[in-house]
């Protein structure tokens, strides 16, 4: 499950996401756009790597459990953990899930 | 609608009207059953019917179930749109899929009967246990019920008022998207794509639109830094510069004066 620490360190990841998403594609726009003259290109990736300290980045977001914040063996679909899935599936929560046979 | 071509190039506009995601819990009263057919009593719980009940009892069920529908004629026989239909379960489906024929035999628009598409089952198995036992599982499954309509000959506004019908009396659990195929003619064809690709561009101008934006201010912003720096190191090489040019004059005078001195001696 994890500890409490590394729920909270995803919510800020995704928060600082939100934040510096935008500024970030506009330095990564400049950075690579080999239209731009090298000393500009050069500046914006120095400017990119400080910004926020690094944190926003689309990739350090994890997808975790929305009911116990587990964050191993999530079903993407759905946003839950296996275990979630199941005992929300039995009691019928979600909608046209139910047992199978064949 | 003028100008109508039956071929297939002309036919380059697409669109979706309405898209409702069937996995979505709605929750939207069923409207649509006719209340007075409701008030029937229940049919005879015996076991063993005589034939006259039997009767009564396929009555009354045609009777809770829609009529049935002479199809109409189609006089041009082109395809306008079609509706696809999706639900996990048949029977919101296919009361849905009646609903909307009903609706479209009486605005006088022609349609085809609805086509069964195949139903999509989509498995998960997960262990039971909270923690590790790989060895005991469950399976669930999901199934998505599919149906589409086809619908001809019908006139823009009619279909758009036919949808936009469907969508308020929608029922819960049943998804809907529509296909609506324009026609234009073949000369205004260059125009029309224009027009559309202008309508997209303008869609799509969410976030890039504001990247651009940023990146624009970045761009200024970093070459005068740039700028400023390049100018400040050929200042310093000018100034070099001349500090080594009047050395050298220096030396240069320097030399004429010893050149001087042993021309005199």
């Amino acid at each position: 499950m994890g500890s409490k620490s590394s729920f909270i360190r995803d919510m800020r990841k995704r928060l600082s996401l939100n934040e510096m998403e935008t500024t970030r594609r506009a330095h990564l726009f400049v950075a690579r756009n080999t239209t731009l003259p090298a000393n500009v290109r050069h500046r914006a990736q120095l400017a990119l790597n400080n910004l926020n300290g690094g944190e926003g980045r689309r990739g350090a977001v994890k997808a975790r459990c929305v009911e116990t914040g587990r964050g191993r063996g999530i079903m993407s679909q759905f946003g839950l953990c296996r275990f979630q899935f199941r005992l929300k599936a039995l009691s019928g929560e979600i909608p046209g899930v139910h047992k199978s046979t064949w | 609608m003028s100008g109508f071509i039956a071929s297939s190039i002309a036919s380059s506009s697409r669109r979706r009207i309405a898209s409702v995601r069937p996995s979505g819990v709605i929750s939207k009263g069923i409207s649509t059953t006719p209340s007075a057919h409701l008030d029937l009593a229940p049919a005879g719980t015996n076991s063993v019917e005589p034939p006259a009940a039997a009767a009564l009892t396929q009555s009354r069920v045609q009777l809770l179930s829609f009529p049935k529908l002479t199809p109409l004629p189609r006089p041009h026989g082109i395809h306008v749109a079609s509706l696809h239909l999706a639900a996990h379960h048949p029977y919101p489906l296919d009361l849905y899929t009646s609903f909307s024929l009903h609706a479209a035999h009486s605005l006088g628009i022609p349609t085809s009967n609805p086509a069964s598409l195949p139903t999509v089952t989509s498995l998960y198995t997960v262990p039971k246990s909270p923690f590790v036992h790989k060895k005991s599982q469950e399976n669930f499954e999901r199934r998505n019920h599919r149906r589409v309509i086809k619908v001809w000959d019908a006139d823009r506004g009619a279909i758009d008022l036919w949808l936009r019908y469907l969508r308020r009396n929608g029922v819960g659990g049943v998804g809907m998207r529509a296909e609506v195929f324009e026609w234009v003619e073949v000369g205004e064809v260059g125009k029309e794509l224009g027009a559309l690709g202008e309508k997209m561009q303008k869609a799509a101008e969410g976030m890039g639109r504001e990247v651009e934006e940023k990146a624009e201010q970045l761009k200024k912003e970093f070459s005068e830094k740039a700028e400023e720096q390049s100018g400040e190191k050929e200042t310093e090489e000018q100034s070099g510069g001349e500090k080594e040019a009047e050395v050298k004059q220096e030396e240069r005078e320097n030399v004429k004066k010893v050149e001087e001195t042993v021309d005199g001696a």
